[in-house]
This record gives structure tokens, sequence and C-alpha cells, in this order.
């Protein structure tokens, strides 16, 4: 059977002082873990969400968590389960121009 | 503990993290990226596709898809880091619309202007092209027929389309997109310096003092290098950011000395600079008596309308923009002390003090500058004196051609560099630098595609927005549009675009793989396969050339721009297209096919398919049965080696993450036009500007004049366009990504509150944002990202349900022939609706 896969990686900067809380936050959000962390103010996070509308959310939360700088996408590995989840994933995309629609 | 799949891609994606973070993790983390068994993921390099920044990407391919990238922490660009769209490259090419087959307007079977789109297959659409092209050269000449490429083309399908055009048609009516993007860039450079591209590269931002932005939000449109500019700013406490612009932006943030101008006055600031270090004594006095020579140029110039225009009947000398007389220091010392500071502040708004400030930053010998500029430079009516003006100003203080020391234009496009400048696929233009115009750099052409003396027309070919224009009057009838969605991006579309593509007399043909809007107002649609759905090559903005190999296959039906335009030219025999008196003196050209003359010349089929990597699938080389790109590559690479554009052999450029030309001895170049970095610099003379004949760059005198079309009682705000973080150019790949499309779905207009509270609009609401030419619904934003002083609203145009360029107005510099997308007058009114 296949599996789906939303795993991502990214980096995140924060003041050295913040480290420590910083990663315990988002270590509290499901799905998001942090493998790696540097005193000095950097913190690799992983990731390993069930869907694309988790993984956009997580990434939110990690932003908005106090004390972050950035948050640099690194690695990203979208495998989808089937044609079906893909076409879930576009149906709110705006519809084509539409070849006649343009005049 | 047994590992699964997931588990090894978790650590490789940790691993990758850590390596860019420089972060070291558990010894057996960097172990599994390679180990591909587990993973079942095969990765290899390939440029990014969006910007001219140049990332590169690693690219994980599952079962002939891509199902993964990562930025690739082995390339000196991007240090494995991306930009968010970047970070979702895996997915621009499996938008649900893809091109499949070939679409043809017909009615009853018939091909028809106003029929609807109906399947066909390739034999058919390229024979009913080819038709249309033949009676329109048979009825016409070679001036009836037209191309419009790209900045996105790959360097051989740029280099293959300029000599099907030019070698094989005999027509110079081929021009890229960046015309509207890089045109005034390539202007700047040949008029001070007499070679195109930067001379500096992107080590200068680690290496300076101070960096001064020009017109250019790096912020959102080369994230990475911002990356790199904030890092320096960050570690380097000493460092200064300046940034001027016409509305704030995200580069605020860190901006030490922020400045608002209004619209066209930065031509007034930069002579300000210049003034302010003559009159402190600054000047670097050495640095400019032994390489540089003084230039009045022509004033006065137009704004490159129609020749019927007002505008362009009251001009004195519009039909010499480019033209110059030789004038001395004192004099030019003269000309520029007419803007002090007063007078430019009062000018554009910016407090004196600041201006003061950022002059400092120039004339402090003891302060290294970088000048960065994008299309606040080249989008404007004046974009070739914006260039040349910040140039003089680091000629007068030698601050060039050192580490951290270097004025440098910023590239929109992929390739704009590597395959629209370089390859030279713009209407005056061949490879290296040659222009048409020159009996000289034509037989150096001829000689080196091996065809006869006077195929290639001497008159430069149609622009590209006079290409709209010559649509619509009727002078181009058959027409080819790849890699570019010209409809949405040319300015103008409701006078000029949208005309010219559905004149009755003319045949529109758009290659591309989503149906665009380009593609909608077409004729004919070809399927296209696109990025890694073949090999390629990318120049990206500090002359590195980069390479990548097909990595997946392209949808069935779709066909590269290569394949496309190689099989296109097997439908014409030389007598068809060249001039009987070329014939008669060539006899031995007779009934040949162009695509034995042009691609079975000894030269392109030279290296046999055992050439290609085994390791990838090249659908090129195996259709053509040699490896096409390796001959197209270095038939090209003849034109450059030697004469200060060399590049390096085919395969190396395989192995590197991109080298920066000139490639002599196997080094690339990082700083030209001096001496112990570039080779070409001769010994003693420390620096040589070798793009001029006596090794001088030239200091231009040209004044602040306004802008073609400014604010008035009616049409009361200045409209600047652009692009947005989240969307590359017209939307058509990264909208159809669903993360970018919801991270930034719709245009906005960007408005000050002021100006919304006047007009009693609220956050949201639905307006008209009308100028003389057209207008478009929208919704206004009077917070967010960008912030417009009063009087000026900006508006992306990525958004293919909003063609902000009904709006815009089609003046363009009259040197280089870009558009001005900066600057015309419209008004903001309700529509009505909440």
């Amino acid at each position: 059977m296949s599996e789906a896969y939303y795993v991502s990686s990214l980096v995140a900067q924060m003041a050295p002082e913040a480290v420590e809380a910083v990663c315990n936050a988002i270590k509290e959000i499901e799905f998001a873990d942090v493998p790696l962390s540097d005193p000095r103010g950097k913190a690799v996070v992983l990731i390993d969400a069930p869907g694309m509308s988790e993984l956009m959310k997580i990434t939110e939360q990690i932003q908005e968590i106090e004390g972050v700088f950035s948050l640099l996408p690194v690695y990203q590995h979208q495998e989808l389960d089937d044609q079906h989840e893909l076409n879930q994933q576009q149906k709110d995309l705006p519809s084509s121009i539409g070849l006649e629609t343009t005049l | 503990m047994k590992l699964t799949r997931r588990d090894y891609i978790k650590a490789n994606a940790v691993a990758v993290a850590a390596g860019v973070a420089g972060i070291q993790g558990e010894a057996n983390a960097s172990n599994l990226v390679t180990d591909s068994d587990e993973t079942n993921l095969k990765w290899s390099k390939a440029a990014c596709r969006f910007c001219g920044t140049g990332c590169s990407v690693m690219v994980g391919t599952k079962e002939g898809k891509v199902v993964a990238t990562h930025g690739d922490v082995k390339a000196e660009v991007n240090r494995g880091l991306n930009c968010v769209k970047g970070y979702f490259l895996s997915k621009i090419m499996y938008g649900k619309d893809r091109l499949t087959t070939p679409l043809l307007r017909m009615t009853d079977g018939k091909y028809d202007k106003n029929g609807e789109f109906t399947p066909v297959s390739w034999d058919m659409a390229l024979d009913t092209m080819a038709e249309k092209f033949k009676a329109a050269i048979k009825k016409n000449g070679p001036t009836s027929i037209g191309m419009f490429g790209s900045g996105q083309w790959t360097v051989w399908e740029g280099y293959a389309a300029s000599k099907l055009m030019k070698a094989g048609f005999g027509s110079n009516n081929i021009d890229p997109n960046a015309r509207h993007c890089m045109a005034s860039a390539v202007g700047g450079f040949m008029r001070t310096f007499g070679i195109d591209e930067p001379m500096g590269c992107y080590d200068d931002i680690e290496a300076t003092d101070a960096f001064v932005l020009w017109g250019s939000n790096m912020a959102e449109m080369h994230p990475i290098l911002w990356t790199r500019l904030t890092d320096r700013r960050l570690s380097a406490p000493d460092t200064k950011v300046a940034v001027l612009s016409t509305y704030q932006h995200r580069c605020f943030d860190l901006a030490d000395i922020p400045m608002i101008f209004s619209p066209q006055t930065d031509l007034a600031i930069l002579n300000f600079i210049a003034n302010y270090i003559i009159q402190n004594d600054k000047v670097n006095k050495d640095f400019v008596s032994k390489h540089v020579n003084f230039r009045r140029g022509n004033d006065d110039i137009g704004y490159g309308l129609r020749p019927e225009h007002p505008l362009q009947k009251k001009a004195k000398n519009a039909d010499k923009a480019g033209g110059s007389k030789p004038m001395s220091f004192d004099e030019y010392k003269a000309f520029v002390s007419d803007y002090t500071v007063e007078m430019a502040s009062e000018l554009s708004g910016v407090p004196e003090n600041r201006l003061i400030e950022l002059a400092e930053l120039y004339a402090d010998p003891k302060r290294k500058v970088v000048s960065f500029w994008t299309m606040g430079f080249n989008q404007h009516t004046r974009g070739v004196w914006a260039n040349n003006l910040i140039y003089n100003i680091h000629l007068l203080v030698g601050k060039i051609s050192t580490p951290g020391n270097s004025p440098f234009s910023l590239t929109g496009q992929p390739s704009a560099c590597g395959t629209a400048r370089e390859v030279g696929t713009f209407s005056h233009r061949l490879p290296a630098d040659l222009v048409v115009k020159n009996p000289k750099h034509r037989a150096i052409a001829e000689k080196i595609w091996k065809i006869p003396s006077g195929v290639i027309p001497p008159k430069p070919g149609y622009h590209a927005v006079q290409h709209n224009r010559m649509l619509k009057d009727g002078k181009i009838n058959a027409y080819w549009v790849q890699c570019n969605n010209n409809v949405q991006a040319a300015p103008n579309m409701n006078e000029e675009t949208l005309p010219g593509y559905r004149n009755p007399e003319a045949f529109i043909v758009v290659s591309d793989p989503y149906p665009t809007v380009t593609a909608g107002a077409a004729d004919l649609i070809l399927p296209t396969a696109m990025w890694v759905e073949k090999e390629g090559a990318y120049g990206n903005a500090e002359r590195r050339t980069q390479f990548w190999q097909q990595l997946v296959d392209a949808p069935d039906g779709a066909k590269s721009d290569l394949w496309q335009l190689v099989e296109f030219s097997k439908r014409f025999t030389t007598d068809e297209v060249w001039s009987k008196e070329v014939l008669d003196a060539n006899p031995e050209f007779k009934g040949k096919t162009l695509y034995e003359v042009l691609y079975k010349n000894g030269n392109v089929d030279k290296f046999p398919l055992s050439e290609t990597n085994k390791d990838y699938a090249n659908d090129e080389a195996n259709h053509f049965g040699f490896y096409l790109q390796k001959g197209l590559f270095e038939e090209y690479a003849t034109f450059g080696r030697g004469h200060a554009h060399d590049l390096a052999p085919f395969d190396v450029y395989h192995k590197e993450r991109g080298l920066r030309w000139p490639v002599v001895d196997g080094k690339e170049t990082k700083w030209r036009f001096r001496e112990g970095s570039d080779p070409y610099v001769k010994k003693g003379t420390g620096f040589e500007f070798y793009g001029k004949p006596d090794g001088r760059a030239v200091i231009f005198a040209l004044p602040y004049e306004p802008a073609a079309e400014s604010p008035d009682e009616e049409y009361d705000m200045w409209l600047s366009t652009g692009r947005v973080l989240e969307h590359w150019h017209s939307g058509s790949m990264t909208q159809r990504v669903p993360e970018l499309y919801k991270a930034f779905p719709d245009a906005v207009v960007f408005m000050h509150p002021t100006d919304a509270k006047k007009r009693n609009l609220r956050r949201g609401q639905e307006v008209k944002v009308i100028s003389r030419r057209g207008e478009i619904i929208s919704r206004v934003e009077t917070r967010g990202r960008n912030k417009p002083p009063v009087g000026l609203i900006f508006v992306p145009w990525f958004d293919a349900s909003q063609l902000i360029n009904k709006v815009t107005l089609d003046a363009t510099d009259p040197i280089s022939k870009q558009t001005d997308y900066k600057k015309c007058a419209v008004k903001v009114v309700a529509t009505g609706r909440v």
C-alpha cells in the first residue's frame, strides 16, 4: 500500500537566550519536532504532517512563536497517496484561465 | 531497531537542515543522506526555475516524478537555503491543467481565427504553422514574421531560436521578455563599459560595509540574497543599509537610511551624489584620470511611444536618443553643480540630512559600498540613464571591481543573463555582445554558423513593445511566443497587445505548459515540457552558468521548446526563405532544409548520443540522434572564447555548481576589469575597462527629466506595478501550487490609509483602478507588506484575473526600449459593490 508523505525540515533563527523556550514551544505542536538545536540561536525543525493543510498551519504556528526571528525552509517532500489527493489539494485553485475567456 | 523509509526520509531532511544551519548532528545522520536505496529517491542538482539569483536545488525523483526538493548545501549562491517559491518547486509541473496536445482554433475541421480550440496532432500543428510562416514571408518578406522568447529559455533553447530566426529565416524580429526586465541594464553596461553584465559577484555582499538599494525590493524578489545581506548587516554592526523606493516595502525593516522619493526623481538624487562627491573633494583623482572619460549625453529624448504621440513629436532628440559628445571633467562638474542637496530634496521629497547620509556612503574613502538595483531603475523611461548615473558615482570614487565595491544590477529572470543577454536573443544582438548592425560582427556569426554572407539582416528587428504594435498594424503576420506570458506581461493590453494578437492578419502560436492568458489569445497552442523535464542551462546575475540533466519525462504529448524549434526547422528549405541573390551566389545551399543548414551543420551534430549521461533521459538527443544540447552549447561558446566571454567545456558544468565567466584555464572570474582578478586586464594597468577601445569607462552627464505621464486632477495617483514574494511573474506556475496560491491568492491595491479615507474606501472594499487606457477591478489593502505614500498605489501583476497591464502605459526608455511599469497616472474609485 502506498503512503502519503508531508515531510519538511526548516531552520529557525532565534535569540540565544530564547532557544530553550522556543524549542519547547515547537515540540508542543503536534507533528513538529526539534531534533537539533544550537545555543547560539538556531534550531532544526522537522515536520511530519498528515496533510498539506496541517503542514501549512504548523509552519504558521512556529512563525508566530515569540522569539522566532525567521523560519527558513530547507527540505520538502510531498508524496501523495493517489491522484485524488492531488485533485483535493488543487480544488480551490482558480480554474484555468479558460481558453475562451481571455478575449 | 528497523528503520522505515519514513525514518530515512526524515533523517535525510534533518541532516540537510543541520548542514544549512551549521549544526553538528548525530554521526549517522549525514550517512543516511546518500542512502538512496532506503529512501527510494534519486537526488540530482538543478538550477531553480524562478528568479535571477540562481539558487541550486537538489531534486528528489521517484518513479518518474519529482517528489522532494531541498536547497543545495554545496551551492555557493544559496548554501542550502530556499525561498518559499524554491521550497515548492517540486509542485510546479503538476498543475491539473497541464497541456498535453496541440490546440488549433478551428471551425468545421479547418483553421479559423475565430474558431474553437481543437486538439490536433503535432504534425498538423507544425505543418499549419509552417504554412502560415511561409505565406507571410512570401507576401511581405522576413520582417513579417516574429518571435517572442524569454530569459527563462535554457541557454541552448535561446541559441537555437535566435539562430533559426536570424540565420534561418533572415529575420531579426526576435526579442525576449528580458526586454521588459533587463534592457536598460544592458544599455547601461554597453554605454558605460562597452561590455555587458556586472563586474562583481555575490561575494561582494560579505565583503562590503554599505548596501544601497535603488528601486529593488530584494526581501521579496531576491530573498536568498537578502538573507545574505541581512547576515552581513547583523554580523558586522558598522555595516549600513540604505533603501530608496517610491513606496515602503519589507527591505525598510532593515534600513538604516530609509528614503521614499517621488517617482522619477532618482535621477536628481543620483546627480546630487556626484555633485556632493565633487564639491567635497572626494573624487578619486588618480582612478578618474587613468580610467575614465567624460561625455555629455543627448537630452530631451522622448518616451518611446508611437511616433505620432505628441510627446514624441515634441522631443528634440527622439531619433538620436543614444547620442553623446565628449566633455571635460570641469564641464561635467559644472553640469552636476545644479543638483544641490536643496534642489534634490525639494524635487524628491527626501529630507536633506538623509540625502547627505546617503552621499557620504559613497564619498567616504574608508567605506566600501555595493549598490543593488532591479526594476526600479530598469523599468524607467530613463532607465539607461539611471544605470549610467549610478556607474558615474562608483567611478568618481573608484569604488568598483574590488571586493565589496560593486555597482550591481540584479537580474529578474533565471537566465536573463545566460540566455537573453549572453546568447543575444534581442532584436539587435548576436552572441557574446556582437550586434547585427556591425558588418564585422555579422561576418563572425555567419562564419561560425557556416551560412552565406548576407543572410543576417543588418537592420535591428522590432523590439518587444514594437512587436505588439506591429501585430496590430498588420506588419507582423506570423508570430511565435515561447516560454513567457506576454499578453499578461506587456503594457497597454487594451490598446496594443490584444488588438495585435487578434488581428485577422496575424497567426499567433504560443508554446506553454499551461493555458495562460497569452495561450488564450493565440491561434495555435503548443504543449510544452518544462524545467527538469529537459536538460537545461541557466546563467544567473553574477555571470554564473549552471546546468541540469533531464530528471523526469514530460507528460505524454508535451515537447520542449528546443524540440519544437528544431523540428519546425525541418519544414523549410533555403529556397523558401533566403533571397535569390544569396542562393545564386551560394548554389550549394539550394534545396537544403533549415534543419540541415542550422543544426545538422557539422557543429551542432558533432557529439554522438554515446556522450549523453546514461543515468538520465534526454528526449531531444534521442529524437534527433545526436547530443543536440552539447552541440548547440559548444558552437555557441565559440563566439565568446578568447573574447572575454569564455565558457568552460560543456561537460564541466554538469559537475560544478556553476562557474562565473570568463572561465580561463579552468578558473572562473569573480571580479572583472581589475588586474590580478581578471585575466583580460593587461599587466601594469591596475584596472582596464576593456569593453571600450581605450580601456576607459565613461561618466555621462545626463539630466533629470520628468516621467511620460504624471498624476493630474482627474487621474490623481501614481501606479507602480511589480511582483510579490510568493509568485513568479504572471503566476502561471506558482498560482498552480496550492500552498503559494493560498499564501497570496489575489492581487490587491496597496494604498495609503489617508488616500483610502479621502475616497471613502474601506480596507477590503472592491474598487476600480482606471487609467486613460483601461481599468481593472481589485480590492483595497491599507496594511501589509507594502506601504505606499499618499498619492501612489502599488498593484502586483501576477493575477490573471486582475490584468493590471490593461491600465499601464507603453512608454519605454528610448535607448533600451524597456517599458516603464512603475509610473503612470490612475484614479481609484469604488465599484459600488462591497
